[in-house]
């Protein structure tokens, strides 16, 4: 997935949550399905609470109306990870 | 203050009894005969020491025995205001320098300490073996680089049990769980093996995402992201009325993190990962935890002793993220000889996470795996981690998560972790070295031993 793109959450309405997919998301939040980063998809962090991560790019996040951004959180850092194996 | 030196004294009879003793294998100290410049207090437990005339310079072996010496060393102590203070004598007999002084610490580059018979006598395998504690129908993720089958068989005679309709890969990347290129993610899994052979191990490759250059070793966050909700969806189905549930337990062993802070948002961003416990990732972590799964992280490899060149000499603060989550049990790493390894990232963990990181310590830098080639060392906290997932996984046979939570498991840990440096937890080990026997024992799964 392109590392350009930002990490948010989204707290989706029961109803989108229950069976939450890259376009009931889209639709949601008035964007088009390939506004999302495909390869992320839309991943669940705490269903129970109706909370998804999805990825877009920054600009796509900055043009989502206002009244749809109450319902989004972020970006949260997505930072690079290694292994804490053999030493460097 | 009162300064340890050692002091250079002429021969005199006490000292000759004194390193006569000593040499016959009977120290019988400084005798309280010998005569000593005032102010210099004698350290009577040490016994004289031959040094010959005491002179810079080749001597001849025969004249630094009792008999022939001209010159003894002793102990003692001066009064000084400071170090600084010490004269260089007293009443002409010269004063030297007494340090403090150490072995040193296992650090990245050095040959193994023991091997995988040395841990698991260390951590007694055999007992946790004969209380039928062996990790059967445990599964063990391996969140990591992925997993080499062949490797394993190779090195342990049997093939592991393995789960390769409950593994993952993430998008876009190449290959079969169970099937991935030979490396840090198989030394993981060999090294849970060692207390917990008949775990079943899951394949979670989340560091093969698609990090820049293509690089395998390496990826960002949000691979783990996909990984862990993954799993939480495995292990929700593994629960649900009629679904997999073939699994008493399902234990979570990451060997990996961030290495230096400009790896993320920088301090006070309301996304940053490294303090943040509603992070997306870290909120998952809470839920997979909730859900009874445990949860095991690596401290880091940024110790101040030798640490990692990627920690770019950032030594404190180090524990962050995920890795010092209140929801998992996070490992130091210490060599077969008990003495924290030198690279061991050291607590307390960042402000804003659960700061008494990291919770306990297991055995690295032994030759195990040789995943990274033959008489290489199974290191870092990396091997750590895996160690005590494999202790977990053990106990988990028969300690169910539904009535002893990750949380009472992990209280439990601490509780009978073998101390090391004094009582209660400090920032190099934690409560201790982790002892799964006590902690059996403790939990009514292990008789007496």
């Amino acid at each position: 997935m392109p590392d350009e793109d930002v990490m948010v959450t989204v707290r989706l309405p029961a109803n989108v949550a229950q069976d939450a997919t890259p376009t009931s998301v889209a639709t949601f939040l008035g964007i088009n399905t390939s506004d999302l980063n495909e390869a992320f998809g839309v991943v669940p962090i705490d269903k129970s609470k109706g909370v998804f991560s999805l990825m877009m790019s920054p600009a796509r996040l900055d043009n989502i109306s206002e009244e749809t951004k109450g319902f989004i959180e972020g970006p949260f850092a997505n930072p690079k990870i290694a292994p804490f194996g053999p030493l460097e | 203050m009162k300064i340890p030196v050692i002091v250079s004294l002429q021969s005199q009879e006490p000292l000759q009894e004194s390193a006569l003793s000593a040499r016959a294998g009977q120290p019988s100290g400084i005798l309280s005969t010998t005569r000593v410049p005032a102010g210099i207090e004698v350290d009577t437990g040490f016994s004289a020491v031959p040094i010959g005339t005491g002179d810079v310079g080749a001597q001849a072996l025969e004249t630094i025995t009792p008999q022939t010496s001209s010159r003894f060393a002793i102990r003692g102590f001066v009064e000084a205001e400071s170090i600084e203070a010490v004269p260089e004598s007293v009443d002409g007999a010269r004063l030297f320098s007494d340090p403090i002084i150490d072995h040193f610490l296992t650090c990245g580059g050095d040959a193994p300490v023991g091997n995988n018979a040395t841990v698991a006598s260390k951590l007694n395998v055999a007992a946790l073996a004969n209380a039928g504690l062996d990790g059967t129908d445990v599964a063990v993720a391996i969140v990591d680089t992925g997993i080499n089958l062949q490797h394993l068989r190779n090195k342990l005679g049997i093939m592991p049990r393995f789960d390769a309709a409950n593994s993952w890969m993430p998008n876009g990347v190449a290959g079969m769980p169970g099937q991935l290129a030979l490396g840090h993610g198989t030394m993981c899994a060999y090294d849970v093996l060692i207390a917990a052979p008949k775990a079943t191990l899951l394949d979670f490759p989340v560091l093969l995402g698609s990090a820049p250059g293509g690089s395998t070793m390496g990826s960002f966050l949000s691979v783990a992201v996909a990984g862990f909700a993954q799993l939480i969806a495995f292990w929700a189905v593994a629960f649900a009325p009629g679904g997999a549930n073939r699994y008493s337990a399902l234990v979570v062993n990451n060997s990996w993190g961030m290495f230096h802070p400009s790896w993320d948002f920088p301090a006070g961003h309301p996304g940053r990962y490294s303090d943040n416990p509603n992070h997306p990732f870290n909120k998952l972590v809470q839920v997979l935890a909730g859900a009874n799964a445990d949860i095991l992280f690596a401290a880091g490899n940024c110790g101040a002793d030798c640490p990692d060149g990627r920690c770019q000499n950032v030594v404190t603060d180090t524990i962050v993220g995920a890795n010092a989550s209140a929801d998992v049990l996070t490992l130091a790493g210490c060599d077969t000889s008990d003495q924290r390894v030198g690279y061991s990232s050291q607590g307390p963990a960042i402000a804003g996470m659960a700061v008494n990181k990291p919770d306990l310590t297991a055995f690295s830098h032994f030759l195990g795996s040789e995943a990274f080639g033959t008489g290489s060392p199974d290191s870092g906290t990396s091997t750590a981690c895996p160690v005590a997932a494999g202790c977990v996984a053990a106990l988990r046979t028969n300690v169910s998560p539904i009535s002893t939570p990750p949380a009472a498991l992990n209280a439990q840990l601490t509780l009978t972790a073998r101390q090391v440096v004094g009582t209660g937890w400090n920032g190099d080990y934690g409560f201790g070295i982790i002892d799964p026997v006590a902690a059996g024992q403790s939990l009514g799964v292990i008789g007496a031993v």
